[in-house]
């Protein structure tokens, strides 16, 4: 399923159904090696490159279990998609992506 | 040059990674997927292409000022170097710990509680290393990289 969106109304498509919430978490960790780098880029500053990374596989992750949940109800498509993130570990990302499942139909023109 | 065609399992992977295998097809797919490594495998290389592509996007001037750093002779050399030393200098520590510890004049039981302690935390660390070794290859999401 490719339809994910952040708002609420699908262009050109009419929501016939709602299927509920859909949600998918993730929490990552890159190894001490990285970590050791990544303080060291966050004395002398700049992007710390691992914690982007870090942070993207977390997000990504997270929408695609949100994706697959929606997928398992029959859905075909998300609107209102959000994506958090949490505080549970030092140099861990922590992401939390959540939306409604909705069945939907194409509009006629 | 031949064609070359895709297995039925391949089709099956790819109807399963874009959603296009229908309620029954998928929960006999999945059932398949806890049982058969080789099949978990190609879901895994198709979520990474998919993630791959998904993620693409033009790179920035600073990557190729940023790889241009990383491959220069004394970049590669300083980080080199200095891993090997902080590798040696904490081997180094800990024998000092472990001689301080033998030295020390202490009851045979307080050195036995501190070798359990440091033997315990170190099989639970070699688990985890064991177990994230065994499904490195099963992690599609090492390949995103912003």
């Amino acid at each position: 399923m490719k339809n994910v969106y952040t708002t609420d109304h699908i262009p050109g498509k009419t929501v016939t159904e709602s299927l509920g919430l859909v949600r998918g978490s993730s929490v990552r960790a890159r190894h001490l090696g990285r970590d050791i780098s990544a303080f060291f880029k966050n004395v002398v500053g700049g992007e710390v490159e691992e914690y982007t990374k870090l942070l993207a596989e977390a997000r990504e992750q997270a929408l695609d279990r949100m994706v697959a949940e929606a997928e398992a109800k029959g859905a075909d498509a998300i609107v209102g998609v959000r994506f958090c993130g949490t505080e549970i570990q030092s140099g861990a990302a922590e992401m939390l992506a959540y939306g409604t499942a909705v069945r939907t139909r194409a509009d006629q023109s | 040059m031949s064609p070359v065609h895709p297995s039925r399992d391949e089709l099956l992977a790819m109807a399963y990674v874009d959603d296009q295998l229908d309620h029954d097809a998928r929960r006999e797919f999945e059932l398949r997927l806890s049982k058969e490594e080789h099949l978990a495998a190609e879901v895994v290389a198709l979520r990474r292409l998919d993630l791959i592509a998904r993620t693409a996007a033009p790179p920035e001037p600073i990557d190729f000022a940023w790889k241009r750093v990383d491959e220069s002779p004394s970049q590669v050399g300083a980080v080199g170097a200095g891993w090997i030393a902080t590798c040696l200098g904490s081997l180094g520590l800990a024998g000092i710990a472990i001689q301080l510890i033998l030295q020390a004049q202490i009851p045979l039981w307080e050195r036995a509680s501190i070798a359990l302690f440091v033997g315990g935390l170190t099989l639970l660390f070699l688990s985890v290393a064991w177990r994230r070794w065994k499904v490195r290859n099963m992690d599609p999401y090492t390949s995103v990289k912003r």
